[in-house]
């Protein structure tokens, strides 16, 4: 007669002290992380970078609202916004800090992205940071054009990120472009 | 595609070089005109500043014809939803994906799949920001290809839900009716004993008397096989140490004089109906003629039965009496008995031995084909195959 298979015995506190690694944080990295792999294959990387950048820009105008709220409603000079980036940053455990803040741009470089290491080889999710910085840097600075020439994301050690504050001809590859509009345009013809 | 950033309003692309100015952007003209995909441009105000041909053409505009006035006699706006969108779109030079009906022409009402993006433009007034707005014809291909891709899928998959339930509903009323089958097999065997126990009864001749009770053991030996099957829900298989084990019970009872004693060591082996059916008959007649002729007058002895099985699955059935042996009789001293064993033994594949020493002893050996869970297939008899001519 065959031998009857038993599932192994646990014990009661077992399952509740187990190593799985499992936080709300990891989880919702992880699930940041397949949601944007399945998009990226489902309609490519540059549609997909496109969703992320829609949703970059909620949460641009949201923490931009968040730090007016807080510091005052007029608009920050440079120095400030570089530091909001840090500070932003810093509080959902990013690693970025100021190389230079100079009246035409704004360089950053970053040792730890705040998705950890579920954001390598999910190119699309850099285009949340594109969006949050060119979002609050155009809105208070006026323009804004972000450059991510190295990231985590590629397999760059560190993020290398521009943000240029005055307009030029061209945009290249790895950059994007953040416009403050007046109050009133609505561009709909409403 | 983040292509020039800057913008003329009134040639909407960049001039290459301030000499050719005038030609590059009758140039670029020319090349958005041909362009397959609807482009809109419009400023902060929602005012269309260009519109190529096949923009007009889907709004039901003259290809040539100036562009309309506003964004909304392109396309349907809703001033929450969409105003907003636009907004959104017009701070960043990102490609964001959306769709908007159309306001008129042929497919009035129908939604396209667009992008669009703000870029800063040349005016007279300086730079200012306006979005262009493209058609998207691959937007949302890959999800309706997806969606499809699923959906079919989904219905494959509830059809074979739909074909396993109905299988197995048709699996279930087989079992149900076979099993039905055995028992009423089963309730005839049971009534075509007791008709030929009521003809041996009334018989005078004291060999159709034999032959009667030869003929009620036999069906008897048919009749346990149904009698186990519908007793444990069976259709196929049976435990072949019962089975052989109430044949014996059953001659000891009713063939055997009380100087005979039967025993069985029977190994618990399960075998399918095929092979338990011939098995049980052949047992049948071994012990009977045992019990019947190894012990003459009144000679007290002993019949053993025993049922093994080796690691390799060979079974292996003994059927060992103490009595007087064949005497030298050979194989002319058996009748119909000897002609129904070989062919069993044949139907079974089995390997028959007769060993004369301190009485008889039969080995029937074979190796089980049909395996307890096998399919059933083709039909079955107790005697399907011919008797192979052989001496014992």
């Amino acid at each position: 007669m065959a031998d009857i298979i038993r599932p192994p015995e646990v014990r009661a506190d077992a399952v509740q002290i187990a190593e799985v690694g499992l936080d709300r944080d990891r989880f919702l990295r992880k699930l940041v992380r397949e949601l944007s792999g399945t998009i990226e294959r489902v309609v490519g990387l540059e549609d997909a970078s496109g969703y992320v950048a829609t949703v970059g820009g909620i949460m641009g105008e949201w923490l931009d609202e968040a730090y007016h709220a807080e510091l005052g409603e007029g608009d920050f000079d440079p120095e400030t916004v570089a530091r909001i980036f840090v500070d932003l940053k810093r509080r959902i455990e990013g690693g970025f800090y100021i190389v230079a803040v100079e009246p035409d741009r704004i360089i950053l470089r970053n040792t730890r992205c705040p998705f950890a290491e579920d954001v390598v080889g999910r190119p699309s999710l850099c285009m949340m940071t594109s969006n949050v910085f060119g979002r609050i840097a155009a809105d208070n600075l006026g323009y804004a054009r972000v450059r991510l020439s190295e990231v985590i994301a590629k397999g760059d050690p560190e993020c290398h990120v521009v943000v240029y504050l005055t307009p030029q001809d061209g945009l290249e590859a790895d950059e994007r472009e953040y416009y403050r509009l007046k109050p009133g345009d609505d561009f709909a013809g409403l | 595609m983040n292509g020039s950033t800057t913008v003329s309003s009134q040639a909407m692309i960049s001039p290459v070089s301030d000499c050719g100015e005038a030609a590059s952007a009758a140039l670029a003209g020319q090349i958005l005109a041909q362009l397959d995909v609807e482009i809109i441009v419009t400023n902060s105000d929602g005012h269309v500043v260009y519109a190529n041909q096949r923009a007009q053409i889907g709004a039901g505009l003259k290809p040539l014809a100036p562009a309309s006035a506003s964004f909304t006699d392109y396309w349907v706006i809703d001033e929450a939803a969409d105003g907003d969108l636009m907004r959104r779109l017009a701070r960043s030079s990102s490609w964001q994906g959306m769709r908007l009906a159309r306001r008129s022409g042929r497919d009035a009402g129908k939604l396209v799949p667009l992008r669009g993006r703000g870029f800063l433009a040349e005016t007279p007034v300086g730079r200012a920001v306006h979005v262009m707005i493209m058609q998207d014809p691959g937007r949302g291909r890959q999800f309706d290809e997806h969606r499809q891709l699923i959906q079919k899928l989904n219905s494959e998959l509830a059809h074979r839900r739909r074909m396993e339930q109905a299988l197995k509903n048709l699996l279930a009323m087989q079992k149900r009716l076979h099993r039905e089958l055995v028992h009423r097999v089963k309730n005839n065997l049971t009534l075509l004993i007791s008709m030929v126990t009521v003809g041996r009864r009334k018989c005078k001749v004291p060999a159709a008397v034999e032959q009667f009770r030869q003929l009620e053991h036999r069906i008897m030996s048919l009749a346990t096989i149904h009698e186990l099957l519908d007793r444990e829900h069976e259709t196929d298989h049976v435990a072949a140490d019962k089975l052989l084990g109430q044949i014996c019970s059953e001659l000891s009872r009713s063939l055997a004089p009380p100087t005979v004693t039967l025993s069985c060591d029977l190994a618990p082996i399960r075998l399918h109906i095929y092979e338990a059916t011939p098995l049980g008959l052949i047992v049948n007649e071994l012990a009977t003629n045992a019990v019947k002729h190894a012990f003459p007058d009144g000679r007290a002895g002993h019949v053993a039965v025993s049922l093994t099985a080796a690691a390799d699955g060979t079974v292996s059935v003994t059927i060992a009496d103490d009595g007087v042996g064949l005497g030298g009789q050979g194989s002319t001293a058996q009748g119909s008995g000897s002609a129904i064993v070989h062919a069993l033994a044949s139907q079974l594949k089995a390997k028959l031995t007769r060993i004369e020493d301190a009485g008889t002893t039969w080995q029937v050996v074979f190796k089980p084909q049909k395996s307890d869970g096998a399919e059933a297939q083709g039909e079955y008899s107790p005697l399907s195959s011919h008797p192979t001519v052989t001496s014992w």
